[in-house]
């Protein structure tokens, strides 16, 4: 195994994976909530196809727009991600949990992009599109981000269980943030709801299954990036050759 | 050996509660600063359920007393004695594991799990009784919610249940160190919280 | 070994139990009250939601130990129950 001590660069990587969250944040408020109308909901579940035309044409630049800050913002989901799992790895003799993040973050990267690339094409050819096109693309985008409870809730569990699980003094991060993950993944679990409601708190436009989940989202985003630059930060947490390495 | 156990034990109890006990002042955060959190998040979110359940209650006073009606009170209630029972049982368990050099504490979160069982058994029954008699989360708004919110209730006592199971065997070690304590105070923290949970949606579904 | 101290706490503990049986017993009369009967309703349906909110508060003081806990703990968990209580009882009786 690699010992990561004598590693300069190592404070400076991890900053810059804690920073990209906070800019994954920034350039969601942008993307999603101002121009892109994904947060406080355009649509409505349950209204007709011909009213999503509607809004799509009526709002076509801001949507395009706006899906581009989106795919800027949740391409960073990758790079806190591997931050996360980089301090993870540091204190796992064999790495399993880290590489579990890692392929979470990947997927979350993946289905993050793909949400914004289905909002982009819900206003790509509105003139063209047959209404219920436009409600499919629409609904596609909210189901990625939803619908995948068990990809960013198991993300939170494989960050709060090696937490856990460590000998005293001897956790990646703090034990709070453990709670806090558990905490953010039980609340993403109403998002599931969307399948069998168009109307009301549990669709996708409601407060139950869109608000909740999306602000613990990025609430979760905001804890991780803090307990990230302050892992990093710590004295006497400096990159060590840790006892199994040597 | 056994004179280790019961030191161990003493010494746990009396750095974690018997101060605590004879100064109640003393600044004692139950379990560890994170459940508050887990707590505190949780708070939040089921008051968010509360008000929208609340909103529905005054925004369709027909559907929801209709609803409320063909509940079967008797099913609400027990469930109710169910989690305070078992909320006492966890109470008495923590005490006597701080207090007590014997592991007696076990054998009441034992008790409380049988408990939680127990809730969670008469849940599906009325449930099943609902669903078998033509009632689901698509008959209207108010077996929606109680679908829906009982449901994420029902979660909750699962996760409890396994939770408590933690405690349990965290309790039956022959030795308990001052973080055992913690993780039994943690865990006895969420199982109250499920039970306050549902206090108010008992309330909220059968009483109003 | 602490016999004396724990049988006091027991007993606080037992208590809080039997008061919280006895309020829920409350809660059912006050609801079945309020439901059969226009008249007195919005006094039955406060009932019910105080009821509830108190039966909240003695768990968290009595059985989530926040009479130990630090005051800020403590007074952050009071401030929600009224908090809460105050919207829905708003709510109901608006």
């Amino acid at each position: 195994m690699r010992a990561i001590d004598n590693d300069p660069m190592f404070r400076k990587s991890m900053v810059f994976c804690g920073w990209t969250g906070f800019a994954c944040i920034f350039f969601f408020i942008i993307g999603g909530v101002m121009l892109g109308g994904m947060l406080p909901p355009l649509f409505n579940s349950a209204e007709p196809a011909a009213e999503f035309a509607r809004k799509v044409t009526e709002h076509a630049f801001s949507l395009r727009l706006g899906s581009a800050f989106m795919v800027l913002s949740f391409a960073m989901f990758g790079t806190l991600g591997a931050g996360i799992a980089a301090q993870t790895r540091r204190t796992e003799v064999n790495p399993v949990f880290s590489i579990m993040q890692g392929v979470f973050a990947a997927a979350a990267m993946t289905i993050g992009v793909l949400v914004a690339f289905a909002w982009g094409l819900a206003a790509f050819r509105p003139e063209l599109y047959h209404p219920s096109i436009i409600v499919t693309w629409i609904d596609f985008a909210y189901f990625m981000a939803l619908f995948s409870v068990p990809l960013f809730g198991g993300w939170c569990v494989v960050i709060a269980l090696p937490i856990f699980w460590s000998e005293e003094g001897r956790e990646p991060f703090p034990r709070w943030v453990a709670y806090a993950n558990l905490w953010a993944a039980l609340l993403y679990a109403p998002g599931m709801l969307i399948i069998f409601f168009k109307d009301g708190p549990f669709s996708w436009h409601g407060i139950v299954a869109l608000w909740i989940p999306y602000i613990a989202y990025f609430g979760w985003i905001a804890v991780m990036s803090y307990a990230l630059l302050a892992a990093v930060k710590e004295t006497g947490d400096e990159p060590v050759m840790t006892a199994a390495a040597a | 050996m056994l004179d280790g156990v019961s030191e161990a034990r003493g010494e746990a109890a009396l750095s974690s509660s018997d101060t605590a006990r004879t100064n109640p002042a003393r600044n004692h955060i139950p379990g560890e600063i994170g459940i508050w959190l887990f707590v505190a998040g949780d708070l939040l979110v089921f008051a968010v359920f509360f008000i929208v359940i609340a909103l529905g209650h005054v925004q369709q006073p027909e559907v929801f007393a209709q609803g409320r009606a063909l509940l079967n009170m008797w099913v609400g209630v027990l469930n109710t004695l169910l989690l305070l029972t078992g909320s006492w049982f966890v109470a008495i368990g923590v005490d006597k594991c701080r207090t007590t050099s014997k592991p007696v504490g076990s054998h009441y979160f034992a008790l409380a799990i049988l408990c939680g069982v127990a809730f969670a058994a008469n849940k599906t029954f009325e449930w099943g009784g609902k669903i078998s008699a033509g009632f689901t989360p698509a008959t209207n708004d108010f077996y929606m919610y109680f679908f829906i919110f009982t449901g994420i209730h029902l979660l909750h006592v699962i996760v409890g249940i396994g939770v408590l199971l933690l405690v349990r065997s965290v309790s039956r070690r022959p030795a308990l160190a001052r973080r055992d304590i913690a993780t039994m105070e943690s865990g006895a923290t969420f199982w109250h919280l499920v039970d306050l949970l549902w206090i108010v949606l008992f309330a909220l579904f059968y009483l109003l | 070994m602490n016999r004396g101290k724990t049988g006091v706490l027991s007993d606080a503990t037992t208590l809080a139990w039997l008061i919280l049986v006895v309020a829920t017993g409350l809660g059912w009369w006050l609801g079945q009250t309020g439901q059969a009967s226009t008249r007195g309703a919005a006094l039955a349906t406060s009932g019910v939601i105080i009821v509830a909110f108190l039966k909240v508060w003695i768990v968290a003081f009595q059985f989530m130990e926040l009479r130990y806990a630090p005051r800020w703990l403590r007074h952050a968990f009071d401030a929600w129950i009224i908090v809460i209580c105050l919207a829905i009882l708003v709510i109901c009786l608006r």
